[in-house]
């Protein structure tokens, strides 16, 4: 009895912090953000988002991973079934039957891959060597015909570009899950 | 008697502690993080590298770095993949793959319940290799009509089999006029 009396006395003395322990403590999400973001920012390379694969676009596969060598200077295009952008900045330049039957679209595609390729050569070291080489690289919808392949390829050799790349997928099953689709 | 302290001395001693305001820090990754998320990159892009050659082989090689061993290898035989989509009316081509040589006969792949039969592709690339340990190059020629997906795979096939320099060629569809007396 005695106790609780001097307990109820003693109540203005107890100090308050122990009433807001129960609220959420943002501390440390900040400090697991904060790790997050750090990650997020080493792994995150702009230039690395030009080689990825585009919406609305399948790649077709392959098995093993072959980058693109180091210092090219690449122009991208990009094949889908109903458009063709190229370019880094994804210019439009028509539908594949405007492609295929306009001689006036492959001549501005031809033009704009030469411009392209020769400013790229035009940037030298000192040697008088061009720093990049001009790189083409192709990004098509597994569902394109091999003709437009084919034109873009032979575009980008009258182009100047020394190098062509195809972009793909990493599978290293495919040949397995052809094995299949054959056997049934 | 003692007095308790007073409830004023109290305040003072006893306030929370001063956190600084994190909020504005927290709207600021809340914005972050999502686009960077939006940018990070998953799936994994491989690539293929080419080279080109336009028509027949000794027509135009393309002067790219990669395309300096055919000429060094003259006494191997030139190996080349025509991929086929469709069968035209004469019955020359066929849906599948036709290897040709130089020195043999022509070897057919059909299609198997409706796929390209890549595992038989496989298993003649092999054989090749085999026969030929020091043939770097292969040539491909896909009809115009045969999909892309096809193509990246059958240089993948190629690749796999260790021909570092793989030839892309346009088959060429030639006709002959026959003179009518």
């Amino acid at each position: 009895m005695n106790q609780s009396k001097y307990a109820r006395g003693l109540k203005h003395l107890v100090p308050k912090r122990h009433q807001d322990e129960w609220s959420l403590s943002i501390i440390s999400l900040v400090d697991i953000l904060t790790i997050l973001l750090v990650f997020l920012l080493a792994n995150v390379s702009v230039e690395g988002q030009k080689f990825t694969q585009p919406n609305r676009m399948a790649f077709p596969v392959s098995m093993k991973k072959r980058d693109l060598l180091e210092k090219k200077g690449t122009t991208v295009v990009q094949i889908y079934p109903d458009r063709i952008l190229i370019g880094d900045r994804g210019i439009y330049f028509g539908t594949l039957n405007e492609f295929a039957n306009d001689p006036v679209k492959r001549t501005e595609i031809l033009k704009y891959l030469q411009t392209t390729a020769l400013q790229i050569l035009e940037d030298k070291d000192e040697f008088g060597n061009p720093r990049t080489p001009p790189t083409l690289l192709i990004q098509a919808d597994r569902s394109i015909p091999c003709w437009y392949i084919t034109e873009f390829v032979s575009l980008g050799t009258s182009a100047y570009y020394e190098y062509i790349y195809f972009a793909t997928l990493l599978d290293t099953n495919w040949l397995q899950h052809s094995a299949l689709s054959t056997r049934r | 008697m003692a007095h308790p302290p007073s409830a004023r001395r109290d305040q003072h001693r006893f306030s929370p502690p001063k956190v600084s305001d994190l909020v504005p820090l927290m709207n600021l990754f809340l914005i972050i993080i999502p686009f960077l998320l939006l940018m990070m990159v998953v799936t994994q892009i491989a690539m293929i590298a080419l080279n080109f050659t336009q028509g027949t082989s000794t027509e135009k090689q393309g002067e790219g770095p990669l395309n300096s061993t055919q000429g060094t290898q003259k006494n191997i035989s030139e190996i080349t993949i025509i991929i086929m989509a469709s069968q035209d009316s004469l019955g020359t081509t066929f849906p599948g793959f036709e290897i040709r040589e130089s020195g043999n006969p022509k070897e057919s792949i059909g299609l198997v319940n409706g796929y390209y039969d890549f595992v038989k592709l496989d298993a003649k690339l092999k054989a090749i290799r085999q026969q030929y340990p020091d043939l770097q190059d292969i040539s491909i020629a896909p009809y115009d009509d045969v999909l892309y997906d096809t193509l990246i795979k059958t240089i993948d096939l190629c690749r796999e089999n260790n021909f570092p320099h793989i030839h892309y060629k346009a088959p060429q569809v030639r006709y002959f006029a026959q003179e009518v007396k």
